[in-house]
């Protein structure tokens, strides 16, 4: 494929600005999406209320204490929600919509106390990821570094592929730009994916009122007024009845359900109008063998009996939804990989800290290249991108630290944490300007992220009162891999730590002068 | 594109508040109707549907105790306005919302410190003297500088 | 004052400058807007197949825009593509929305 020569300068200069604008609102999102990708694993860690081991003997019958739930906290009877422990969540949750939820012990069906939890750490970094926390903008913003990065794939696929006659002997040599090149080539398809999806879902959805105001003759603003009873249609509050009536056994129900529609995997159990006369059960979830199409997010599948008889009133199979509804359940599957279990978010995991590598590469070609012109600016910028883009890490060390530290029962406790965690990037920030050389700096990042990562593990089984190997013997895996995860970071990071003072590489990025 | 990036960095930290304890759509307010009673009122603001049946709390400022509890009857609920500083809570499904309760309309017997923006203004506070901080050492080291160049 | 401002927009350069960096990346967020508005409308169906599609491909088509944008000699030349596509692509929406 040829090109014009001026052309591809043009694409080359381009490729650098958009790059540099990009990368520090992309690689954040990209730092913390790649941990989220495990948020329903942090989530059982970080919540004490889901450290309890499983029974032997596991029997689904709920009834009575369904019967009491319901009439001790006054939930409202016209829709109660029962969400069946899965890998996701192991807790057995009972609620409606006017009042907080009640979590059982799927094992005893005790009512587990929650003691004012609040998944904060998986709460946070989904915000960090998204954008949420810069006022207004942030959500439109992360969309536009995704389009960027976007344009940063499609102009890079077009330089490898453009042949030129001299190539340059030294850059192909250099280890960053011969990686920078492949690990971009290889993560194409994570790109098409990731960005295609972040850009729909942060700047699309921001600046929906265009095609809401194109597409009504300028009448509407809002899409969600012309797309809601078309894709997300709720099923109607069944009529008030008032002669009570008791219905069959729940897990009776759920027998009928699953023997009339054997691919469902029942997730989420809905009763309208609970023990009055004309109540209906609905059991919804998705299929086995299928779970991009009719992920539980924005497409469940589901079947409706009668509570009292067990009489199939309706079911919904996937050919009798909307074909855009498959295609946002497929697109959302890809970005979030709801109800899949570990092997895909592993490879999505692997896959990320690939492309935080090569971002990191590609800034790291556009600072050599600057190292020979004035000192100022592109020094200070070189300090500013590593309090930012390595700093992050003990920061996020720190705000799982304080998780643990601060107690569940002060009520602004999640700006406490959130604030902090923003003072500690400041001070890396301060101090990768404070200390003159570079490899100090790095140095007391790796030390901190270290010793931080040690004490994260070590105060969650102080306070959770269970050791590692006990997490291990009573089936806590989850728990315990995590536990031992943080364990390995921090090896990793002291090993880090030990190995900064040969490596040469730093050394070009030292301050020249005297000053 | 320096200065771009810097400003990028401060709107990171310039953005919490009672992000935690909001839900987008529930709102929950309340007036004063006598002396001494409030009448609290919680609602949809897109849907303007009055929420019925959900849980109420008072809690202490002071002390974090539980100081009145009730349920919302057809979107309202009347009390009497304790005698400390208190925060109202209502609660929705997964997460609650919360709200400063007022104070009676002779004050409160003692003295007390408002703790609601606290945890905000002392964290933007501690970021704010690093980020000034640095900026005082990177002038100070171009200052230094374009004094050796000349 | 015409004359320094036309050999300005005339003049070929061999970096990318500011005024054709701005229109590259502006104008590709127009032309973008424009194109899926305009498929909006030629897509038969109701609101979601109408919607949807088109702001699925709102972002591809914004880098493929900007990259026939940037392939200018002149910033008289961005200026003209930009200009004269947006104008052509409005006057069609502006046909399609109200008939002829």
């Amino acid at each position: 494929m040829k090109i014009d020569k001026l052309n591809k300068k043009y694409l080359t200069r381009a490729h650098t600005v958009l790059g540099l604008i990009a990368i520090f609102l992309f690689y954040i999102s990209t730092y913390f999406g790649t941990i989220t990708i495990f948020k329903p694993y942090i989530q059982a860690w970080e919540l004490p209320s889901t450290h309890f081991s499983s029974d032997a003997e596991f029997e689904q019958i709920i009834d009575l204490k369904l019967y009491q739930i319901v009439r001790e906290n006054k939930l409202n009877v016209k829709n109660i929600e029962i969400e069946l422990p899965s890998f996701k969540d192991e807790r057995l949750k009972i609620s409606s919509q006017n009042q907080n939820s009640v979590y059982l012990n799927p094992y005893t069906k005790e009512i587990l106390d929650l003691n004012n939890e609040y998944p904060t750490i998986s709460t946070l970094f989904n915000k960090l990821h998204t954008g949420a926390n810069i006022p207004y903008i942030g959500l439109t913003l992360m969309g536009v570094a995704s389009s960027i990065m976007l344009f940063l794939m499609i102009s890079g696929l077009i330089l490898y592929l453009v042949k030129s006659k001299k190539t340059n002997e030294n850059h192909n040599k250099n280890f960053r730009f011969k990686w920078h090149k492949n690990f971009g080539i290889i993560l194409t398809p994570y790109v098409i994916i990731f960005a295609l999806t972040g850009a729909f879902l942060g700047l699309m959805l921001s600046t929906s009122s265009v095609y809401a105001l194109s597409n009504t003759n300028f009448e509407k603003q809002s899409i969600r007024a012309l797309v809601g009873p078309i894709i997300f249609k709720q099923k109607a509050l069944l009529e008030d009845k008032n002669k009570r009536v008791k219905p069959l056994q729940l897990s009776k129900l759920e027998e009928i359900a699953q023997k009339n529609y054997p691919e469902l995997k029942i997730r989420k159990i809905n009763i309208y109008n609970y023990r009055l006369e004309n109540s209906q059960t609905v059991f919804s979830g998705y299929l086995k063998n299928n779970r991009a199409l009719s992920s539980s997010r924005i497409n469940p599948l589901s079947i409706t009996l009668d509570s009292k008889t067990g009489e199939v009133l309706e079911k919904k199979e996937l050919e009798d939804t909307h074909m855009i509804k498959k295609t946002l359940s497929t697109f959302y599957w890809l970005h979030f990989q709801t109800d899949e279990p570990l092997l895909i978010r592993i490879i999505f995991f692997i896959l990320g800290i690939v492309m935080l590598i090569c971002l990191l590469f590609g800034y790291l070609l556009w600072a050599e290249k600057k190292l020979s012109s004035d000192y100022g600016y592109y020094e200070i910028l070189n300090r500013f991108s590593i309090a930012l883009l390595l700093g992050i890490i003990p920061a996020s060390a720190i705000l799982m630290i304080l998780h643990w530290l601060i107690p569940f029962s002060m009520f602004d406790r999640i700006i406490w944490i959130e604030g902090l965690f923003y003072v500690s990037w400041s001070f890396y920030l301060f101090y990768s300007f404070k200390e003159t050389s570079i490899k100090k700096i790095f140095k007391m990042i790796f030390l901190s992220s270290s010793i931080l990562f040690m004490l994260t593990f070590l105060l969650h089984e102080i306070h959770t009162d269970i050791l590692l190997f006990e997490l291990f013997s009573s089936n806590l895996t989850k728990q315990f891999v995590i536990d031992l995860l943080l364990i390995i970071l921090a090896c990793l990071f002291y090993f880090l730590y030990k190995r900064v003072e040969s490596f040469s590489y730093l050394e070009k990025f030292e301050r020249r002068s005297d000053v | 594109m320096f200065n771009i990036k810097k400003i990028l960095l401060l709107l990171f930290f310039i953005s919490t508040s009672l992000i935690g304890h909001k839900i987008p759509g529930m709102t929950l307010t309340s007036k004063l109707i006598d002396e001494n009673k409030i009448e609290i009122k919680g609602f949809n603001k897109r849907s303007q549907k009055l929420l019925d049946g959900n849980k109420i709390k008072l809690f202490s400022q002071v002390n974090n105790r539980v100081l009145f509890e009730g349920y919302l009857n057809k979107g309202f609920l009347e009390t009497k306005i304790p005698k400390e500083p208190y925060m109202i809570f209502m609660y929705v499904g997964e997460q609650d919302v919360v709200i400063e309760g007022l104070a009676p309309k002779s004050g409160y017997e003692g003295i007390y410190a408002s703790k609601t923006n606290r945890a905000f203004k002392y964290t933007l506070g501690l970021s704010l003297l690093f980020v000034f901080t640095t900026i005082f050492l990177i002038s100070k080291n171009l200052l230094k500088q374009r004094k050796a160049k000349l | 004052m015409f004359k320094k401002t036309k050999s300005f927009l005339h003049e070929t350069k061999s970096k990318v400058g500011l005024v054709h960096g701005f229109t590259a990346c502006i104008g590709a967020v127009i032309l973008s807007y424009l194109s899926t508005l305009l498929l909006s409308i030629f897509l038969e169906g109701d609101y979601a197949v109408k919607i949807i599609p088109s702001m699925i491909t709102a972002p591809i088509l914004m880098s493929i825009w900007g990259i026939w944008i940037l392939f200018s000699k002149t910033r008289y030349i961005a200026l003209k593509k930009t200009f004269f596509s947006s104008s052509f692509l409005l006057i069609c929406l502006y046909f399609s929305i109200n008939g002829f």
